[in-house]
């Protein structure tokens, strides 16, 4: 059971061959540590048995994918954040005998994905939406230096945008929240994926961050750690058009968040939230909590 | 806090994702699933993929996500029949892939291959860590019934890898079946797997390498 600690091809050991009838549980995970570390010794001493597990394996992938199913949208937006921010590990690192030994990830580090709050740099508010680097888009040969710079800025804004949209893994735990910020993610995936869409953030005077993702003709504004207005309040969105505010939807905050999405938005508009007696306002009635102007 | 219960014998409950509202633009993920006979194809892709992004590009990640997330999820949905738990252990996995992308070895397994593994031991680390505070088996021996492969794909996206092991497993044995899918979907080990059938230890490891041997075969997987 206890093999040396450098195995090398060519050695045999008594009961390899009873070893070897370990394999296709080996493959399907269905040994306790003792047994898979007899059998990574035995794959890594005979290129036979190398060769039989790597089969198995692969059978037991096309298991695996048999059941294939989409992840929600929210662990999407909340990988793609955290790769953007997550360094590789070196290749010198031992992988363990058949490379797929699981590593714990490293905590993210203080960027861990989905810390709301988290400090992000406001992103740059470039024009290209993220979901423009999908297959074939990706692999377009002459395409490399624009859609490079296309998804780094699209990963900063997505970097932003989990953070609002995505509490934290913790939420996949409680399904009421983990339905809500999966809700909230959709929407912004889906205004995000249209042309020309634009994300910019600012933060709220009374606590929070808000990011509005805008298009040529919808705004979706999302806010994280805002205090709840008072007793009989409202959070109001405004839409500043030549100077003057526009009225627009009202909502409450549930879970120190908020959402509005409006059409009445164009390009060159910015948009503004107040705190409105409920029913909302025709004129705002106080200074705004956040402007968000769009470049 | 504390994890969402998984049910040992009440068959496959999460909700249907699938099912859900197509968000607008949200290109569905299943480019890699989903198209009959491109299967070679889809595959070299995402090999291609996940060396580039070993190489450190960033820009090919998205794609290979796309490619390799609906088994990673799958696979842990399957074992831990809890979508919560699923889609924390695929967003691990998926982070996990980009983290160690340099270690993969093309010669030791295809990127699939590495993706399902990896997610496939998450699982299972997981369930048998609930299971121990849990003692699941009890459920187990208490008249859980194993799950056959239909139940088990109940909510997988239908995609052509799904009729081939439908069709491959149909060539198996029944006492191989089981004990494959068992081990597999349930993310029992083989000592588990021999208890709840109650058969022998050794016949038990010889069906599961017998079956996943024909099984093979049938797929006409590549050694």
């Amino acid at each position: 059971m206890n093999a040396p600690a450098t195995p090398r091809p060519g050695d045999r050991r008594p009961d390899d061959a009873a070893t070897r009838e370990l394999l296709g549980a080996w493959a399907l995970d269905a040994l306790d540590d003792a047994e898979r570390a007899r059998v990574d010794d035995l794959i890594a001493r005979d290129p036979e048995a190398a060769r039989e597990a790597r089969s198995l394996r692969e059978t037991a992938a096309v298991l695996g994918e048999a059941v294939a199913v989409a992840a929600p949208d929210a662990v999407r937006l909340a990988v793609l954040a955290e790769v953007a921010r997550a360094p590789q590990a070196d290749a010198g690192t031992d992988a363990g005998a058949d490379g797929s030994a699981p590593v714990r990830p490293a905590a993210a580090g203080p960027a861990a994905s989905g810390t709301p709050g988290a400090p992000v740099p406001t992103p740059p508010a470039p024009g290209a939406p993220p979901r423009a680097d999908r297959p074939g888009g990706s692999t377009r040969p002459a395409g490399r230096r624009p859609a490079r710079r296309r998804w780094s800025a699209a990963v900063a804004a997505l970097a932003l945008l989990v953070a609002i949209a995505v509490p934290s893994t913790v939420a996949w735990r409680q399904a009421q929240r983990a339905a809500e910020a999966e809700a909230r993610a959709d929407r912004i995936t889906a205004l995000l994926a249209e042309p020309g869409a634009q994300v910019v953030s600012a933060p709220v005077t009374s606590g929070g961050t808000a990011v509005a993702v805008v298009t040529a003709d919808a705004a979706l504004v999302t806010a994280t750690g805002v205090d709840a207005p008072g007793a009989g309040e409202v959070y109001q969105l405004w839409v500043m058009r030549d100077g003057s505010p526009v009225p627009d939807a009202t909502t409450g905050v549930t879970d120190g968040t908020l959402q509005i999405r409006t059409d009445a938005y164009r390009t060159g508009d910015a948009l503004a939230l107040t705190v409105e007696p409920e029913g909302g306002s025709e004129q705002p009635t106080s200074e705004p909590v956040v402007v968000l102007a769009p470049a | 806090m504390t994890p969402a219960p998984i049910p040992a014998g009440a068959g496959v409950t999460p909700a249907r994702r699938a099912g859900r509202g197509e968000p607008a633009g949200a290109v569905r993920h299943t480019a890699a699933v989903s198209s009959p006979g491109s299967r070679p194809a889809a595959r070299a892709t995402a090999d291609e993929a996940l060396a580039r992004v070993a190489g450190g590009d960033r820009d090919a990640f998205p794609a290979l996500y796309d490619m390799l997330s609906p088994a990673v999820h799958g696979t842990a949905l399957a074992v831990l029949r809890d979508p919560d738990h699923a889609a924390e252990v695929t967003q691990e996995v998926m982070v996990e892939i980009w983290r160690t992308a340099s270690r993969w070895d093309a010669r030791r397994g295809s990127a699939r291959a590495w993706a399902t593994t990896m997610a496939h031991r998450r699982a299972v680390d997981r369930v048998r860590s609930v299971q121990s505070q849990r003692t699941r088996d009890q459920a187990v021996l208490d008249g859980d019934r194993p799950r056959a492969f239909d139940v088990v794909a109940e909510q997988a996206e239908s995609n052509l890898e799904a009729e081939r092991v439908r069709h491959c497993l149909g060539g198996l044995t029944d006492t191989q079946r089981e004990a494959v899918v068992l081990a597999y979907y349930d993310g029992r080990t083989y000592r588990e797997v021999a208890e709840s059938l109650e058969a022998p230890l050794p016949t038990v490891k010889s069906r599961i390498r017998d079956g996943l041997t024909r099984l093979r075969d049938c797929l006409g997987v590549a050694a």
